[in-house]
């Protein structure tokens, strides 16, 4: 999957696997925990801007519906 | 006349929201489907908003889908939890196969729900959403769904308890973040009692363009939203300051869009 920048994406990870100090914090404008359909604790980020590498074992989407359906699905 | 982003929520028993206000559509906010939601915090019952629950209520708001239909199993707004397919906490939810195109009105049981599948034309623009319950009785409720004005669906609970209250309101969802809608939302109102027919159709006619001050006089005494609602992440207020509202995960320029009703 190949990722345009400047755009808006949603990335999220296992909360169990977040580590924050692997990420530029600065680079996010919402770092929150959501609950998937299954009630699974994920860490979600939302940004408007260039993609950075690393995000690598993220789940990242750059459209709503798509990362909508990645919490409707898990 | 005060115009402002239409988003002022009033609460409570007196709901007030009028303040000189009224009819705002200066703008309108868009929630992403993801994570945005505006929500009272805390997670005690002492939060949330009671009118749900064992009381006549109203709830209206102008809605428009980001998209052909509202995402599966979404919510404008709600007050509780998932909990197995045994018990939802939200009120009103838009679900179907198809896309989020039937609202469908629960009770605190997942069996008992009532629903309305909404027109694709309909999803297409703005519409004007109104769901009440009336307490008949101590045992019997009667819920009724309003588009556009007009009533599409009535049906009579019993023991009726729409709310699980062990967690906090919220606007554009509930407590399941996969519940967070994608929409555009203008005007959501909520009064702990009874709007009639007639002042669901004025609400609605309201955002056509009707004459608000005319309106007003005939409406009970201010429920309306009006001006509020900040453009960064704190916290919203409505302009009573009766409840403020804390958004979640809104970016820049956090939800505030011109598309209004």
């Amino acid at each position: 999957m190949s990722f345009k920048s400047n755009e808006h994406s949603w990335a999220f990870i296992l909360e169990s696997e977040y580590k924050p100090n692997d990420i530029t914090l600065s680079h996010y404008e919402v770092n929150v925990v959501v609950l998937s359909a299954e009630a699974v604790p994920y860490r979600n980020l939302e940004w408007t801007g260039s993609l950075l590498p690393e995000l690598d074992t993220w789940d990242v989407f750059q459209s709503a519906k798509e990362a909508a359906d990645f919490l409707e699905s898990n | 006349m005060a115009i402002g982003n239409g988003i002022g929520v009033p609460f409570g028993k007196n709901a007030v929201g009028g303040g000189g206000g009224g009819f705002a559509f200066g703008n309108s906010y868009h929630f992403d489907g993801v994570n945005d939601n505006m929500n009272e915090g805390g997670t005690d019952s002492s939060t949330c908003f009671n009118p749900f629950n064992q009381t006549d209520w109203t709830a209206a708001m102008w809605l428009k889908p980001d998209g052909s239909a509202f995402n599966h199993n979404t919510a404008p707004f709600g007050c509780g939890r998932y909990v197995n397919d045994a018990g939802f906490g939200s009120v009103v939810f838009f679900n179907g196969t198809a896309g989020g195109n039937i609202v469908r009105v629960y009770s605190n049981l997942y069996n008992a729900t009532f629903t309305y599948e909404i027109p694709a034309a309909t999803l297409a623009d703005w519409f004007h959403l109104a769901v009440t319950v009336e307490m008949v009785d101590a045992s019997n409720q009667e819920a009724k769904i309003y588009i556009n004005g007009d009533l599409k669906e009535t049906k009579t609970f019993t023991n009726y308890n729409l709310v699980d209250t062990s967690t906090s309101f919220r606007l554009g969802g509930w407590n399941n973040s996969s519940s967070f809608i994608n929409a555009y939302m203008n005007q959501p109102v909520f009064q702990e009692s009874l709007l009639s027919a007639t002042d669901i159709s004025d609400l609605y006619n309201g955002g056509s363009g009707a004459n608000a001050s005319d309106i007003m006089t005939t409406m009970k005494s201010g429920y309306l939203g009006t001006e509020a609602v900040g453009t960064t992440t704190g916290t919203i207020t409505d302009v009573t300051g009766n409840q403020d509202l804390t958004m979640s995960g809104f970016v820049a320029p956090y939800g505030v869009v011109s598309d209004t009703p």
